[in-house]
């Protein structure tokens, strides 16, 4: 029968040029997954804050739009700081909506923003309903009076986790959307 | 038996082809970030696009028609607007002008995009609430 007639198998150096290669080889690999993943992270979270402000924005807006809707002499809307609330009349004689910005503890506690570990939420409450988050991650809105029946909305989400490669604001990307609603019933 | 394995030149053969294989894969990284931007810049000229149409829409009436403007916004977005009148067409009720909005912009590659947005607008209220 035929066997292995060399057997002396490989050198000490041998094998540790080998291992040597291999652990270049492998940190370069692990180096390129690595950034990869980071970078797959940070699309995902920069994807999420863009989706949303803008749902946020839509809803807010949409509901705005139906400010002062058969309503007789009572105030549209109402805006007090980051608060917003829109009078309307589809079920009672007056229905309100309220948007306000909330922190971790989502009774409308509002920490400041330096503090870390905090989460915020903007709320969404409803006169014939019931008052609950309606996103998260929005750390601020904006609600400023242009004219009478125009209305700027600027709406700021940051991402969830700080990322590393980030100098600025603890590393927590931030993404703001504003605009203009026209207020059709005043 | 054959036991004279590979060598080196084999190996480093092996290890190019396999190296372009994952060069291949590095650009999906460029392409998600790219895609990303240009999905957040087409989120801004959409909502620039309905604040306009929402704009015509608030206004108790419209600018003669034919109408043309153009106007920047943001120092990025080009806002154009167009409005007619169809009411020629007999099947068009009077008071019926179709709006169009294209946004134009320039990506962070700086190649020329655009969005247009189209909707009718009814003015001269038949219907009155309230």
């Amino acid at each position: 029968m035929n066997t292995i007639k060399n057997n002396s198998g490989f050198t000490l150096i041998e094998v540790l040029i080998a291992i040597l290669i291999s652990g270049i080889l492998i940190s370069g690999a692990f180096g390129f997954y690595s950034t990869m993943q980071s970078q797959t992270t940070i699309q995902m979270e920069m994807s999420n804050i863009q989706n949303i402000t803008r749902a946020s924005l839509d809803d807010i807006s949409s509901t705005l739009r139906q400010a002062g809707y058969k309503l007789n002499g009572h105030d549209p809307y109402l805006i007090n700081g980051d608060t917003l609330m829109v009078f309307f009349n589809i079920y009672n004689s007056v229905d309100t909506v309220t948007y306000f910005i909330a922190g971790q503890s989502g009774t409308g506690d509002y920490e400041p923003q330096e503090s870390e570990n905090t989460t915020y939420y903007l709320m969404k409450g409803c006169s014939y309903g019931t008052t609950s988050i309606y996103s998260d991650n929005i750390v601020s809105v904006n609600f400023v009076n242009i004219e009478d029946n125009i209305i700027r909305i600027s709406i700021t989400a940051q991402t969830e986790y700080p990322d590393d490669t980030y100098n600025y604001n603890n590393g927590y990307r931030t993404w703001t959307l504003s605009e203009d609603v026209c207020l059709r019933n005043i | 038996m054959n036991n004279k394995g590979l060598s080196i030149l084999e190996v480093l053969v092996a290890m190019i082809v396999l190296s372009i294989g994952l060069l291949g894969v590095a650009p999906m990284v460029v392409m998600s970030s790219k895609s990303n931007s240009i999905s957040r810049d087409t989120t801004v000229a959409s909502k620039l696009a309905r604040e306009k149409i929402e704009y015509y829409e608030s206004l108790d009436s419209l600018p003669s028609v034919p109408f043309e403007s153009s106007e920047r916004a943001d120092n990025t977005y080009n806002i154009s607007v167009n409005i007619q009148n169809n009411s020629t067409d007999v099947n068009i009720p009077i008071g019926l002008y179709e709006i169009n909005v294209t946004i134009n912009w320039q990506d962070a590659a700086n190649l020329s995009r655009s969005t247009s947005y189209s909707t009718y607008l009814r003015k001269g209220a038949i219907h009155e609430y309230n």
